[in-house]
């Protein structure tokens, strides 16, 4: 047999090795509940609650903010973020917290926001022609 | 239909953007049918045919860029594309950068390239002209209907073809501002992101887009050859290409990195980003087709491989492309755009590319020769075409793992409920497995470098080849040693990559030295390799060995158990002048200052100091905020690296008082204190929750630091003393007013420690016009004396020069101030020069004051004939009192938060990866200085 396809053949052994560890680092995005149940790292994509308090006080704590963020099932929970307030935070349409949850809180050491328009250009809206 | 007839509005630009992209798009199908036909039936005149047309495509797309430009210079911000990039104030340095800022021009801009390449390509193919154009004409067609901007309309449906640059504000947006014919003037330009306005903008998207136009040259190389059933001669070209595109992609994309790392606050070079990764894998399929290029052109074989991996490299820059601009990567990219809708034609450019490749090919399968002997195991073929694998399995990996969302949203396509797949941490996830491929790829272009082609008299050549194996594999374990001893590696799989990073170096330096004999011009590969192998250790350095030093472990009062290492907590608290020592250094934070109405510059102090205290170095950090023209967004905040030869300082500030944030957080800062009212004379005492202030004085100048003197201010400041209760010290603040022209301009005085702000009342200036009128007035003539009001005035003279800062004097004035020994009640004498001005026939009094006394005098009339002033003098009410509005608990406005990171070794990324650039450079001057006589 060719020696070519010895090689060929293990790698793709190596190959789906990979894909099935690969499979360990990725999840879906996960609700609140689901991230108590099964207590790993998992990222939680939400909205914020904007009538809840955000509380940042540097002098106290400059990695401590805190803020409430409703899951896709509507649960509302309070998110501790291990950074400093991320800037256009009440401005965001959708946040995405990577962390754990510890008792009745999230514990998140990072963020992505969805902000209205930074480097995204606006939708484009197309008049009606009569 | 609205029948308004519009003014001010330069349609003929939009008619000529809109003819011309329609012309080119038809030019390029013309150009298409002449080369195929050429292919076909070798007939000049076809050739010809289709050089004609692609000329005239080539004019279009030169002068839509033109007139596109043109319309940005001249800010005619009735066209959409112009109001969105450009702004009256953007400086004339940054109009390529919003230029190429939105979806349809950077398109432009790659059509742009590909006119330059394919000019290159019609004058240097020889032979392979038509067919390599033909098939480069069908991905210009494709991008020219990008920017078509056609409606097709069934019933209901629109389906929009392309977005076309010429589009008109009011043609994109349904506004009520359109209902007025004149409606051109009100428009305002956007203008750019302030975080692109950077020399970066204008340099890296060129070049990566020159290198990404560049992929398509060796894929049509290959498919010639394979049209032309010829499976030799293409692997020229497509070598010298390949060399040229690895090269500008490389540059590219390290361009990119630079730019993160100089400007972006995520403290790093690269983030496994989705738009990072899928401009770096076609890099990646382009150099594993490069070298089994190579290997073809030696030996035979791998033919085939070379295609397809060079079609490989180029359809992942079309789908890259699809990825970055379709917004399937909202989610998970800070880059992405949302969707223009462009997103039907994105996928369909992927697939008519990957079936227009993958059909050629296996039409013409006999041309892939089978492989009729064994492969020789000790040849460099060997294993350089593993090698090539690698890099397609690493390609493969990443492109897995960046797709996730394009897979998520295929199968929401099935199933909306499916909430989606994403990848926890992304740049864990990829190290762990790149770190691998990078071991292999390290060892494989060290190993392979000692073997030769076709492993050519191996029994007698194989005592040399081990002895150099050996001779790189010890003096590698001899660095290796060393270096543990420098870095650090947290795990074993790291150090198995230090040591390939060192072999890597090692083994090509000695091949230089032995087989080459130290021939520079031939090191071409030598030196890519090496620089490989000191990238790794580059990104070994500053991937792992950086360190946090903005950590500030004992100070932190809440500590949350599992989260309390460093890693964790990144920021640090700094106030004003307040130093604050961590690890090796003292920070302090000394001032910031507005370098112009968008940027804000901090001035942060490093000093380092040795064991028994002593300064032996001294950095100043100079991080910047760069506010948005948008007054509800907050500001971008930009790092400062401090470089070194041994390692950078890296400093951003990452939270600032809300009175520097952004006019919106700024006005709720604001209006969130609640100010109490006080009226106080000078000398009065007032009493707040924790205890009472005095005011001390008030004058017509300030020494409030942030207030900048103009001629014509009227100045108020108090300044007051306050007392705490229980605490004998007391504390100063000063606070101003000033009214310039119609408008007042605040100074608040803020005591940081007692948390009080003080704001004068726009009321309080009334002080300057004291309401008692002592009516009276008094005629004097020069060296003349009278009384009024008690007071004894004495008229010195004329000055026909005066000098006050409080007027601001006009080129066609007549000023003159009067020069006054005034003498109150009591004896005291002050000098007063109230001025008497002629302003366009109009009279202009500047009064002057005896502030103490509440007294102003002016000069109302000169009397040239008499020689005389009159003087009028009027007395306000001493026990006159001054507004003040006092916040308590105001927040700091001399704090700041900071994270600062220190990047040992990142000089050998920067130092590996312009090696490794440059090794590709070498080879591709020297293929076409050495075959530069050869056209084919």
């Amino acid at each position: 047999m060719n020696k070519l396809h010895i090689i060929a053949g293990l790698l793709l052994i190596i190959g789906l090795a990979v894909f099935f560890s690969l499979s360990k680092d990725v999840s879906t995005y996960s609700s609140f509940a689901e991230a108590s149940e099964h207590q790993q790292r998992v990222k939680v994509a939400g909205i914020l609650a904007k009538d809840k308090e955000m509380y940042y006080n540097p002098e106290e704590n400059p990695n401590y903010f805190s803020f409430y963020l409703r899951d896709p099932k509507g649960q509302e929970k309070k998110v501790i973020l291990l950074q400093g307030k991320p800037q256009d935070f009440d401005r965001s349409e959708q946040i995405v917290v990577t962390g754990e949850m510890k008792g009745e809180e999230f514990v998140a050491n990072e963020v992505l926001l969805k902000c209205p328009s930074k480097y995204k250009d606006e939708e484009i809206y197309m008049k009606k022609q009569i | 239909m609205s029948t308004i007839q519009y003014l001010g509005e330069h349609r003929w630009i939009g008619y000529c953007l809109h003819a011309g992209v329609i012309i080119g798009f038809l030019a390029n199908i013309n150009a298409i049918i002449a080369y195929t036909r050429a292919v076909k039936s070798n007939d000049q005149s076809w050739l010809k045919y289709g050089r004609g047309a692609f000329t005239l495509q080539a004019v279009t797309v030169l002068s839509t860029i033109l007139l596109l430009f043109y319309a940005m210079l001249n800010h005619f911000y009735e066209y959409e594309y112009v109001r969105h990039h450009i702004s009256d104030d953007l400086p004339f340095k940054y109009i390529f950068a919003a230029f190429w800022e939105g979806q349809e021009g950077s398109f432009l801009l790659w059509m742009f390239w590909n006119v330059i390449l394919g000019a290159i390509l019609v004058k240097t193919s020889g032979k392979w002209e038509s067919p390599v154009m033909a098939v480069f004409s069908v991905l210009q067609l494709i991008l020219f209907s990008m920017l078509l901007g056609l409606y097709l309309g069934w019933g209901e449906y629109v389906f929009k073809i392309g977005s076309s640059p010429s589009l008109l504000v009011r043609e994109t947006f349904n506004a009520p501002l359109f209902q007025n014919p004149d409606y051109v003037k009100l428009i305002k330009g956007n203008g750019l992101n302030p975080l692109l306005q950077n020399y970066w903008m204008t340099i890296h998207p060129p070049t990566l887009f020159l290198g990404f136009a560049s992929t398509i040259v060796p894929f049509l190389f290959a498919f010639a050859g394979w049209w032309k059933k010829d499976n030799k001669t293409w692997l020229k070209p497509a070598q010298e290409w390949a060399l040229f595109s690895a090269f500008i992609l490389g540059l590219g994309i390290l361009m990119g990195g630079a730019w993160a790392y100089e400007a972006l606050s995520f403290g790093g070079y690269w983030a496994w980003d989705p738009v990072e990764n899928m401009s770096f894998v076609p890099w990646i399929m382009m150099v594993a087709g490069l070298h089994t290029n190579m290997i073809a052109r030696s030996t035979g074989r791998a033919v085939g491989t070379t295609y397809i991996y060079y079609l490989l490299s180029f359809v992942l820059v079309l789908y890259s492309t699809y990825m970055t601009r379709s917004g399937v990567l909202g989610d998970t990219s800070a880059h992405a755009f949302t969707d223009m809708g462009l997103e039907f034609q994105l996928i369909l450019l992927v697939l008519v590319f990957a079936a227009m490749g993958m059909y050629n090919y296996f039409k013409n399968r006999h041309l892939v020769t089978p492989q009729a002997e064994e492969e020789k195991i000790y040849s460099r073929e060997y294993w350089m075409f593993i090698g090539a694998m690698v890099l397609l399995f690493s390609s493969l990996l990443i492109t897995g793992a960046t797709s996730i969302p394009v897979f998520n949203k295929l199968v929401k396509l099935f199933n909306p409920d499916f909430s989606g797949q994403v990848i926890v941490d992304p740049i864990s996830h990829h190290n762990r497995f790149q770190l691998w491929i990078a071991v292999m790829v390290a060892f494989l272009a060290g190993i392979a470098e000692f073997l030769r082609f076709k492993e050519i008299h191996w029994s007698e050549y194989k005592s040399r080849f081990l002895k150099l194996a050996g001779v790189s594999f010890g003096l590698t374990l001899a660095l290796f040693t060393l270096s543990i001893k420098v870095l650090e590696q947290p795990a074993w799989q790291h150090l198995v990559l230090q040591f390939a990073g060192i072999f890597a170096v090692v083994s090509n330096l000695t091949y230089l030295l032995t087989f080459l004999r130290g021939k520079i011009k031939l090191a071409g590969s030598a030196m890519a390799h090496s620089g490989f192998g000191i990238m790794v250790l580059g990104i070994l350095a500053t991937g792992l060995n950086k360190q946090i030093i903005s950590t500030n472990m004992f100070a932190q009062s809440e500590l949350i158990e599992g989260f309390s290492t460093e890693e964790y907590m990144r920021n640090l608290v700094l106030i004003k002048d307040a130093p604050m020592p961590i690890k090796d250094y003292e920070v302090t934070y000394r001032s910031d200052t507005l370098l112009n109405p968008f940027n804000r510059q901090f001035f942060i102090q490093f000093d380092k100091k040795d064991k028994e205290g002593n300064i032996i170095k001294k950095i100043n950090s100079k991080p910047t905020l760069v506010y948005s023209r948008n007054e509800n967004q907050g500001p971008s905040t930009n790092p400062s690296i401090h470089r070194g030869l041994t390692q950078d300082l890296y400093t951003y500030v990452n939270w600032m008082p809300p009175s520097m944030m952004n006019g919106e957080v700024a006005q709720q800062a604001e209006d969130s204190l609640k100010y109490q009212n006080y009226q106080v004379a000078k000398g009065d005492t007032f009493f707040y929750s924790s205890g009472y202030g005095v005011l001390r004085a008030w004058t017509d100048s300030s020494n409030h630091p942030d207030y900048r003197p103009e001629s014509g201010d009227q100045v108020l400041s108090a300044r007051i003393e306050f007392h705490r209760l229980n605490d004998t010290s007391n504390y100063t603040l000063e606070s101003t007013i000033v009214s310039r022209g119609n408008l007042y301009f605040t100074f608040p005085g803020i005591h940081n420690e007692l948390g009080l702000k003080v704001r004068i009342n726009p009321a309080s200036l009334d002080i300057f016009y004291p309401n008692d009128d002592l009516g009276s007035e008094l005629e004097l003539k020069e060296d003349g004396a009278g009384q009024l009001a008690g007071y004894q005035i004495h008229f010195l003279g004329f000055n026909k020069n005066p000098g006050s800062n409080k007027y601001a004097a006009l080129p066609e004035d007549i000023a003159v101030a009067t020069e006054l020994e005034v003498t109150n009640p009591e004896g005291k004498v002050f000098t007063l020069a109230p001025l008497f001005i002629i302003r366009e026939n109009q009279v202009y009094l500047v009064h002057d004051y005896i502030l103490e006394e509440l007294v102003r005098i002016s000069c109302i009339k000169i009397d040239p004939q008499n020689e005389s002033i009159t003087i009028k003098l009027r007395k306000g009410d001493k026990s006159s009192k001054i507004s003040l509005d006092m916040a308590e608990r105001a927040p700091r406005n001399d704090m700041i938060v900071i994270q600062s990171i220190l990047f040992p070794g990142i000089n050998l990324f920067w130092l590996g990866s312009l090696t490794m650039l440059g090794g590709l450079l070498l080879s591709g001057i020297r293929r076409w200085k050495v075959y530069s006589g050869n056209r084919l």
